[in-house]
């Protein structure tokens, strides 16, 4: 089993009480409430916390990509990576962009010269991710959902098309139309970047990502176990399908992951940081995570029904915890909890989130720390 | 006017339709098979042929204004492609698309020229198909229209309103946005407003909610254009009827107090009034 430490890099020093007062934490949440004089010392705590955990040992570190959020400040997360890869130059380490939002840009081949670029400058170290982006991305960026899927679909072909084809040639679609395709620079790692694809467990995503000529590992995230267990199941039943078997390294989970010395210090330490995540910067309408044509019709009739029955108080680190939404607990404890999602799954790419919602850096650092030293060992050999 | 029939769902042979009968008066549903799309209309009413376009969703309502409309007019009122129980097709990409298929479907119903009457996004349609064949409209009656917009005056943005906040937004009377959240609704039902909603937000979505192409050749709308505006319009707000004013000088405005988004759904009968007279005078 491989690890790679995942972070949001959220604004953990905002007023929850005032924004609790707004409509969501995403797309419109009034930016008055960013402190300017805490921004810089925020990135270079966030950034260093990566770079602790690739010295603990992990396999890769990642970011991702959202906006006009407090839930994470990465709206060009490639700027992140590009600091990543100096801050670990010479480490054997792999610097995972899980994702960029392919819809949302006007020209594809951007987001494919930025990746060749990383490539280059970190010497085949990177992990290329793509995903559609969030609901909410829809909304701050005016892009129509309804194209959402087609987008990324074209989008990804000519990315894919522009590292390995020779250019120049012409690309020809029904969104992205371009002369003259040819990538300068071309990216290090052959046939291209790896690719992973984040998912919340679209059926669609998994088909697609499973098919022989990408199987793309796709990345569980933010999932009770569950769902989790069943959408590893739903991409080795595509792989069949397909006919061929899933390996354990197509196959990925990512949640919030807390580890210290006890279960019951554990759960002392992480529980209002790990709320701060689910009750605060979760707070998203139905209406901003599902814009018409995100989903199809009937997934979005079926979800609407399905949300009826859940509770909309907010949420205690116990109940998170006993549906498997984080992980927390001695190194003990959080090892058990991930073998047996493994011996269920198979699965091999575990990406913890090393920080979550107000987590200080202390706290992080310790964590990450423990899990590097007691609970990877444990485990790297599944 | 004979007695109205009680409303059916014929389906019914296409080509024994495309003619307008002016002799029937009674109220059906009709089927027309036209680029590929199954179109559903409904047809009530003698006299010269109006042709009525949906709003994106009137929550059902549009009846009553149409039974009033259909006293002393031939009224054709389809069900836009892609929208409530009508499939989407692959060529429904733009409100240009759609504009184009209602001058064909004018042609096909041989009703050319026509009054049309277009609520919102119907009006945004109208709007469009006028500009691309002036010559096969009689009036043009816009109610509330979406299509142009009013720097500093954003359309309430419906998208992400709740549905509570949808029906508040859209209606001036508390009572009837409460009875529109309270009306019944089948699985059927709640699919073909969730289909409506899709079909606005690909038409609609960017630029959000009017055209800069309409925009720049408002001058083509040759024939009289009548503007109907609830002054308490929350989705697209009475400051923004001056941009087409200012585009159309020669238009009439009437102002409906006490009214929001739908004025034909809120008070049927007076604009019903209001719509008849105009025709009555452009004819």
């Amino acid at each position: 089993m491989q690890f790679h430490a995942f972070h949001l890099m959220p604004y953990r020093h905002l007023d929850f009480a005032e924004a609790d007062q707004h409509r969501s934490y995403w797309v419109n949440l009034p930016n008055h409430m960013w402190d300017r004089s805490k921004g810089p010392s925020l990135y270079a705590e966030y950034i260093g916390q990566l770079v602790h955990a690739a010295e603990c040992g992990f396999e890769g570190i990642c970011v991702n990509e959202h906006h006009q959020t407090a839930y994470g400040l990465m709206p060009a997360p490639n700027l992140i990576a590009s600091a990543l890869i100096e801050r670990t130059r010479g480490m054997d380490v792999k610097i995972a962009i899980i994702g960029r939002a392919l819809p949302l840009v006007a020209n594809p081949v951007a987001i494919a010269e930025e990746f060749a670029m990383l490539d280059n400058l970190s010497d085949g170290r990177i992990i290329a991710g793509f995903v559609r982006g969030i609901g909410c991305e829809y909304h701050s960026s005016m892009t129509n959902p309804i194209y959402s899927h087609e987008r990324f679909h074209e989008a990804h072909d000519l990315i894919v098309q522009a590292w390995t084809k020779d250019g120049p040639f012409p690309f020809e679609g029904e969104h992205y139309n371009l002369n003259y395709v040819t990538l300068w620079p071309r990216p290090v790692q052959l046939p291209h970047p790896p690719v992973w694809i984040p998912s919340q467990g679209s059926g669609e995503t998994i088909d697609w990502a499973a098919a022989p000529e990408r199987k793309y590992p796709v990345i569980m995230a933010f999932s009770p176990t569950e769902t989790v267990v069943k959408f590893h199941e739903a991409y080795r039943k595509a792989a069949a399908g397909y006919g061929y078997e899933a390996s354990g390294d197509q196959l990925g989970w990512s949640t919030p992951v807390y580890v210290a010395e006890t279960d019951e210090l554990a759960a002392q330490e992480a529980a209002v940081h790990i709320e701060a995540l689910f009750n605060h910067f979760f707070h998203i309408p139905t209406e901003y995570l599902f814009p018409p044509g995100y989903t199809s019709i009937r997934s979005f009739q079926a979800m609407m029904e399905f949300r009826k029955g859940l509770a909309t108080e907010k949420q205690t680190l116990s109940d998170l915890l006993s549906r498997g939404n984080c992980i927390v607990g001695s190194p003990k404890t959080v090892a058990a909890r991930i073998r047996e999602v493994h011996e269920r799954t198979g699965f091999r790419i575990m990406v913890p989130m090393i920080q979550f919602g107000t987590l200080p850096d202390d706290l992080v650092r310790k964590s990450t720390a423990l899990f590097a030293a007691e609970v990877a060992p444990q485990l790297r050999g599944l | 006017m004979q007695t109205r029939a009680p409303r059916a769902n014929v389906p019914s042979n296409p080509a024994a339709e495309t003619g307008a009968n002016v002799e029937e008066c009674v109220e059906r549903t009709h089927s027309l098979a036209l680029k590929g799309v199954d179109v559903s209309y409904w047809r009530a009413g003698a006299g010269a042929p109006v042709l009525y376009l949906d709003a994106e969703d009137s929550y059902g309502g549009r009846e009553p204004f149409l039974h009033a409309l259909a006293q002393g007019h031939d009224v054709v009122a389809p069900e836009h492609p892609g929208f409530g129980r009508t499939a989407t097709p692959d060529w429904l990409k733009t409100m240009g698309d759609l504009a184009l298929f209602y001058l064909e479907l004018i042609e096909a119903l041989n009703i050319g020229p026509v009054h049309v009457v277009g609520a919102s996004l119907g009006g945004w349609a109208a709007a469009e198909a006028a500009v691309r064949s002036p010559h096969l409209f009689k009036s043009i009656t816009l109610l509330a229209p979406l299509g142009l917009r009013a720097l500093g005056t954003p359309f309430g943005d419906v998208f992400i309103w709740t549905p509570p906040e949808n029906a508040r937004g859209t209606f001036h009377s508390a009572e009837m946005a409460q009875a529109v959240l309270d009306r019944p609704m089948s699985r059927e039902d709640t699919a073909a407003a969730l289909q409506s909603r899709y079909a606005t937000t690909r038409l609609g979505w960017s630029p959000r909610f009017f055209s800069p192409e309409l925009t720049r050749w408002t001058d083509r709308l040759r024939a009289p254009v009548h503007l109907v505006w609830g002054d308490e319009d929350q989705i697209a707000p009475i400051a923004i009827a001056k941009s087409w004013t200012d585009a159309l000088p020669h238009a009439r405005l009437s102002r409906v107090p006490a009214c929001g988004h739908l004025p034909h759904v809120e008070h049927p009968q007076a604009v019903a009034d209001k719509v008849a007279s105009f025709i009555r005078e452009a004819h």
